[in-house]
């Protein structure tokens, strides 16, 4: 019975520790019913945007389809090829990522997590040597944010409002997919000759 | 007080009154609890939800109803007595090892039919005597039927409550096996060896041996065997070979290796024997239907859901207790039930902790336990029955190694990652 | 057995009898088939399932199809629910086609209740109600049965213990009933299980009949991880994508600045038998499926009212949003009524129809006539339905 007893005390101390849970520090939104489009450390301009311009996927969710949609809304002059290799990336002076991990995604591509992180990789390396312009869009919302779709957002810049705050560069947050149209207007319409 | 706390309250004090007060049987106090809960809560009398909730579980009373038949026969046919002879016999200078396969036996017809009253009624009253023969005291046989019918009952291929856990989450039951495997066949031979090994060791091998029908297994020879073994044959087949061998159903397959046991050992009349078989099995039948009724009226008023949110409130500590309280102790109900209304909603706050699998399959483990509480603990019951001794002696015994179980299956829950491999 | 006990014994069985026989009327209610107003001047004619396998006649599965036909060369659009006859919205936005829609340009089949058989069963243990009712504006009353998510056992049985279907699923074990559930068997077989039978009917209608989008409207229990996606095909991506950004720039346009909560996700290599993988491999259509959000259909919901089941209002579901323990089936006090899930439904299609012609002029199929999903929600289908003779 003493025995026993240790056994249980044992038991039940392992299992408190193990309940322990942390708490994440709560995120404040920057967006509002009033201001749907919110740009922070700077701003977005045209001038940024140097052609030809690229749209690819790290993680190959379905938000680079959204992207696209949303490129082709405001009649952008792009190439689109969300698997691109570094060696395809390297020939465009701006490289809009959007990026999500999907294993649907990677599964209809044809490509391991492991060959997309490599992938990653050689992009960014890619898009340093070359002093590319980078935009890291991340359309997929709060369900896009497991473990390897963070991951594959850390890749090529960071997250988010805490990376950009730190590199003091500029972000900006949107409400819905939908008012990202009103920033890539900004950027990417044609210019009425 | 939330009318869904009073509507529970109402179902279960119902079904207390009708099977204690009225000593009704355990099925019947359920219908009248439903009936209650449905009144209760303002839904009248739905005849069509308490017909759908009690014919819910028809397939699975089919499978307990041709089993016990397929169990009763080959008891009158001599094959489980000439089993346990052959066991004794053969190993009675390794009495560990004779304890573990009488185990074994206790637990067949629980395995094969999901349920821990099969498991008594049948192998468990035929190895009762030799276990009383060993010099294993009463109280302790009892405990031994108990908890060995109940480990059966949750060792795979058929294990109920990780069935109703899984269905509940549109999850397949495939994979179970291993862990299935792991929390019941060690925590059976413990249970034995703890309960039985100190007077095994010490058992007069000639005196049990008298006490045993030996004439029979020599006079019928391997032939006895054959249905057990059909049986064993066709259940690995289907399942081995489903592509190849078609689909005959478990009942079909009981009753095929039943009517082979007419020809295999003793005669004895099948009509009797049948009919003894079903009168038997009735009450665990009913339970069935009755705990159908009962969650399909839970469901309807919102009781389950109730259940459901209070259970998904609790902090993790608070939830890992509930798992191990809450779910055997409402086995006083029925541990179908437990899996049903409790199980579905532990496994749902679970779900992001490990290996669904592992986890839906201790829960069942700790689920089937409940079937040692009292006032329905069938399998205790019909165990103390068989030593001839009140349940709460027999009880007595079982909490220790209740205990135990119940922690092995909190392992299992906190560290479902570490079992994965088993799936 | 004495006299006594005799007597007893058969009061007790009369007794049995005649419950029996009162409950049996209820689940014959569900064997009676819904009334559904084919007045609309713009439908062409009802085809029948059978027009596309013939195996399929005078079977429980031989479903009514809504053809409007245009008569001017365009795209050609399938829009059905009734896959799984418990998500009530995905039908009673095909019903609200059927009732309303006018085809200028293109042709436009609509099927509300494709697993026709399922709808005159109810689930055990979820205390479904069977019937959703509607009394209109001028008194009558339209039901519509909320039937089980696979086909009625009575019409299909046994359940083989294996099978490998047309798609490459085996259904084995734990799946061995889904034999019955027409999303797990497409592209289906000619002579095959009913089910199966069914599944292949909807293939040949869509290759018959040149379909370029098809619409398999679903609906999820909160706890399901994809409400409110639309699930796409590969070939059906850059439609899905069109269609959600064109339905939300629309709903914007109209006031509604946050748009819908639609998301697109790409339909999995190994989704066999599903309606967006397995059509989508084996016909030249793009295959999407949408999944609307209905509390009812989870475990956590509270008593079965109306409130729950047509306004979708779940106090415990809202406390489980608020634990942070949903994927994407969030609800809150307002909950989810049909009249919005179905409208969720409507939108998705009518771009999905929309984005067609975007993305290929010459397959534009041109439909009008739909309510707007604010006069569906404002109205209710109250409002909105039209009284059957």
């Amino acid at each position: 019975m003493k025995r026993f007893t240790r056994i249980l005390a044992l038991v039940l101390a392992l299992a408190a520790i193990t309940a322990v849970m942390s708490a994440e520090t709560a995120y404040t939104f920057r967006t509002s019913k009033e201001e749907r489009v919110v740009t922070e450390n700077g701003e977005f301009t045209a001038d940024l945007i140097v052609d030809p311009v690229l749209i690819t996927s790290i993680g190959q969710s379905a938000d680079v389809s959204m992207l696209d949609a949303l490129m082709k809304k405001v009649g952008a002059t792009y190439t689109f090829d969300p698997i691109a290799p570094a060696e395809e990336v390297a020939k465009y002076k701006t490289v809009i990522i959007a990026s999500g991990a999907s294993s649907k995604g990677l599964g209809a591509a044809g490509i391991s997590q492991e060959q997309e992180t490599a992938r990653a990789e050689a992009i960014m390396k890619t898009v340093e040597e070359n002093e590319i312009t980078v935009i890291l869009a991340h359309l997929g919302g709060p369900g896009r944010r497991g473990a390897l779709s963070d991951t594959f957002s850390d890749m090529v810049l960071g997250k988010f409002t805490d990376f950009a705050a730190e590199k003091e560069i500029p972000i900006t947050l949107l409400a819905t997919i939908a008012d990202a149209m009103t920033v890539l207007k900004d950027l990417f319409a044609p210019v009425a000759q | 007080m939330e009318i869904e706390l009073i509507i529970l309250l109402t179902m279960l004090g119902v079904f207390l009154a009708g099977n204690f007060l009225l000593k009704l049987p355990v099925s019947l106090s359920m219908v009248l609890g439903a009936v209650a809960g449905a009144l209760v809560a303002g839904e009248g009398f739905p005849l069509r939800h308490f017909f759908e909730g009690t014919f819910v579980y028809v397939d699975t009373v089919l499978i307990i109803a041709s089993a016990m038949v397929f169990m009763t026969v080959i008891e009158a046919s001599g094959a489980l007595n000439a089993l346990n002879a052959a066991i004794v016999h053969r190993f009675h200078r390794m009495p560990a090892l004779m304890l573990v396969l009488l185990m074994l036996m206790v637990m067949f017809p629980g395995m094969v039919t999901g349920s821990s009253t099969a498991a008594v009624l049948s192998s468990g009253a035929l190895v009762a005597p030799v276990f009383l023969m060993l010099g294993i005291p009463k109280a302790k046989v009892g405990a031994i039927l108990a908890l060995g019918a109940i480990m059966g009952m949750a060792a795979p291929p058929v294990n109920i409550p990780a069935m109703l856990i899984a269905g509940g989450v549109d999850m397949p039951y495939i994979g179970f096996e291993g862990p299935l495997l792991l929390l019941t066949i060690p925590s059976a031979i413990v249970t034995v060896l703890a309960l039985g090994y100190r007077y095994a060791r010490k058992m007069d091998h000639q005196k049990v041996l008298a006490s045993l029908d030996t004439t029979i297994g020599k006079q019928y020879g391997v032939k006895i065997y054959l249905p057990l073994i059909l049986l064993v044959v066709l259940l690995v087949l289907t399942r081995a070979f489903p592509s190849v061998v078609p689909n005959l159903g478990m009942p079909l397959i009981f009753l095929i290796c039943s009517v082979v046991a007419m020809f295999t050992g003793r005669k004895f009349n099948a009509l009797t024997t049948v009919r003894d078989a079903i009168h038997t099995t009735i009450p665990v039948l009913g339970k069935l239907m009755g705990v159908g009724m009962f969650i399909q009226v839970m469901t309807l008023t919102g009781v389950r859901g109730y259940i459901v949110i209070n259970c998904l409130s609790l902090g993790p500590v608070l939830l890992y207790l509930a798992i191990c309280l809450a779910m055997p102790a409402f086995g006083a109900v029925s541990s179908y039930g437990a899996a049903s209304v409790l199980g579905v909603p532990f496994l749902l706050a679970l779900l992001a902790t490990g290996n669904q699998i592992v986890i839906a399959a201790a829960l069942s483990f700790i689920c089937s336990l409940g079937d040692l509480m009292p006032p329905t603990a069938l399998a205790g019951n019909y165990a103390a029955r068989i030593v001839e001794l009140k349940y709460s002696r027999v009880l007595v015994h079982c909490i220790a190694p209740f205990v135990l179980m119940v922690l092995f299956g909190l392992a299992l829950l906190l560290w479902p990652n570490t079992f994965a491999f088993l799936v | 057995m004495n006299a006594k006990q005799t007597t007893r014994n058969v009061l007790v069985l009369l007794i049995a009898l005649v419950l029996a026989f009162l409950a049996g009327q209820d689940f014959r209610d569900m064997q009676q088939p819904d009334k559904i107003y084919a007045e609309n001047p713009a439908l062409t004619r009802v085809a029948k399932l059978s027009e596309y396998n013939p195996n399929l006649k005078g079977t429980a599965g031989d479903t009514d199809i809504y053809v409007f036909d245009s008569g001017v060369p365009g795209g050609v659009a399938l829009v059905y629910g009734g896959t799984h006859a418990n998500e009530t919205a995905a039908v009673m936005n095909a019903i609200t086609y059927v009732e309303n829609v006018s085809v200028t340009q293109g042709k436009l089949f609509v099927m509300p209740q494709a697993n026709l058989s399922a709808f005159s069963a109810t689930l055990p243990l979820r205390a479904q109600m069977g019937h959703m009712t509607f009394t209109l504006a001028d008194g009558s009353v339209r039901t519509v049965r909320m039937g089980t998510r696979l086909a009625n056992p009575v019409h299909q049985w046994p359940d083989p213990n294996y099978r490998l279907n047309s798609s490459g699923r085996v259904l084995e074990h734990g799946e061995i009933a889904e034999i019955r559930n027409l999303n797990r068997n497409h592209p289906g077989m000619e002579d095959g299980y009913l089910v199966e039978m069914v599944c292949y009917g909807i293939r040949k209608l869509v290759e018959t009949e040149n379909v370029d989008v098809l619409y398999d409207g679903h609906e999820a229990s909160p706890e399901f991880r994809a409400v409110n996606f639309l699930i796409a095909h590969q070939r059906a991506m850059d439609l899905g994508s069109a269609a959600i950004l064109n339905a939300n720039l629309d709903a914007m346009m109209e006031g509604d600045m946050d748009g819908y909560p639609f998301k697109l996700d790409l339909s999995g290599a190994t989704s066999w038998g599903l309606s967006h993988r397995a059509l989508g491999d084996n016909t030249q259509a793009m295959a999407t499926l949408f999944e609307s959000l209905n509390p009812v259909m989870g475990f956590c919901h509270e008593k079965v009212t109306e409130a729950l089941v047509k306004d979708g209002i779940s106090p415990n579901y809202v406390h489980i949003t608020d634990l942070g323990l949903l994927g994407s089936g969030e609800l809150t006090d307002a909950g989810s009524p049909i009249e919005l899930r179905a409208g969720y439904h409507m939108e998705m299609s009518r771009h999905l129809i929309g984005a067609l012609g975007e993305l290929n002029p010459e397959k534009t199929l041109t439909i009008s006539g739909l309510p707007t999903f604010n006069d569906l929600v404002a109205n209710g289908f109250e409002g909105i339905l039209k009284p059957v003779k």
